[in-house]
């Protein structure tokens, strides 16, 4: 597990109050903290500080947040995490998370929980989405059959989640479920609980569907999904096109 | 009010709303770990704590609302 103090934290907010006071709280967990008021200035941060994990507003006069993570994902040689902290309607975000965030908070957000998904990226894949054996009361349960030959794809993996076909009923944004894809007819599977970050309803050309973030992946799968993430490096969640 | 100014008064107000929750959150934490707090003072940065969050409840349903109709996420 990476500490804090090794961890070096890029906050890009052009409302100075609130950067100073996420500032003050990430420091005082020990984060190593650098500030930006534009995606501009912080995009130069990145680079020159290898910066680990940028929490950007999405609006902001002089180079926005959407830019910025353009820009860091199209260059090769940077590898942050990107998280918005976005207010109303900046973008989908199924958007967001195409463009490659991990991570989107509206405000005004639960602060609690940003701190939280910061400290997750700390630890390894392994150790963070191994199961908890918690008993999660009525949990729906999202089930997918991809194990016949020809079949039309019914998801894509992406570095934090999944995208999975959803025939029925959309599950709810923040809905906590129970997935289940069968990838062959000898049983192999992936399977856990994760988060529903995003739906997508039907539209012309499009196929409904929603973005989980893992939280638990079961224990005879989650080797070999980290595998597949670090061969084929995906986006956080695929927002799948037909 | 048109459903676009909606959006952009929503999102202004998303912002000062954020900033002041995250600052009354943290002066609680403070305060709760100092050793003689007044009763006072905690109960008002309870109470300041408490409107904040009857505001973000009230701009998250309307969110929902506009999400609903359509209008964004």
């Amino acid at each position: 597990m990476r500490l804090p103090k090794d961890t070096k934290i890029l906050i890009v907010d052009d409302e100075p109050a609130l950067r100073k006071a996420m500032i003050f709280d990430f420091k005082r967990k020990g984060f190593q903290v650098y500030e930006a008021s534009n995606g501009r200035q912080a995009y130069d941060i990145v680079f020159r500080e290898k910066v680990d994990i940028v929490l950007s507003d999405v609006r902001m006069p002089d180079g926005d947040g959407v830019e910025l993570l353009e820009r860091i994902k199209g260059n090769e040689t940077a590898s942050s995490v990107v998280m918005f902290i976005t207010g109303f309607a900046d973008l989908t975000w199924a958007e967001a998370y195409n463009k490659g965030a991990e991570a989107i908070f509206s405000k005004p957000f639960d602060r609690k929980a940003l701190m939280a998904k910061v400290m997750s990226f700390l630890v390894d894949s392994e150790e963070r989405w191994k199961m908890r054996g918690e008993n999660i009361p009525d949990t729906p349960l999202i089930e997918l059959d991809a194990s016949g030959e020809g079949q039309v794809v019914q998801f894509a993996l992406g570095s934090g989640g999944i995208f999975l076909v959803c025939s029925k009923d959309l599950p709810a944004i923040d809905q906590i479920v129970h997935f289940r894809v069968r990838l062959s007819t000898a049983g192999e599977r992936i399977e856990g609980l994760g988060i529903v970050r995003w739906i997508r309803k039907a539209a012309s050309g499009e196929i409904s569907g929603c973005g989980i973030e893992f939280d638990q992946l079961e224990d005879h799968c989650r080797a070999s999904v980290i595998k597949k993430i670090a061969l084929d490096k995906p986006i956080a969640f695929i927002p799948m096109r037909n | 009010m048109a459903m676009t100014d909606e959006r952009k008064f929503l999102h202004d107000v998303a912002g000062p709303i954020a900033t002041s929750l995250f600052i009354a959150e943290i002066l609680d934490e403070n305060l709760s770990a100092k050793l003689a707090p007044t009763e006072d003072d905690l109960l008002l940065v309870k109470q300041i704590l408490e409107s904040l969050g009857k505001v973000k409840t009230m701009l998250s349903e309307r969110r929902d609302i506009l999400i609903a109709k359509g209008d964004g996420q």
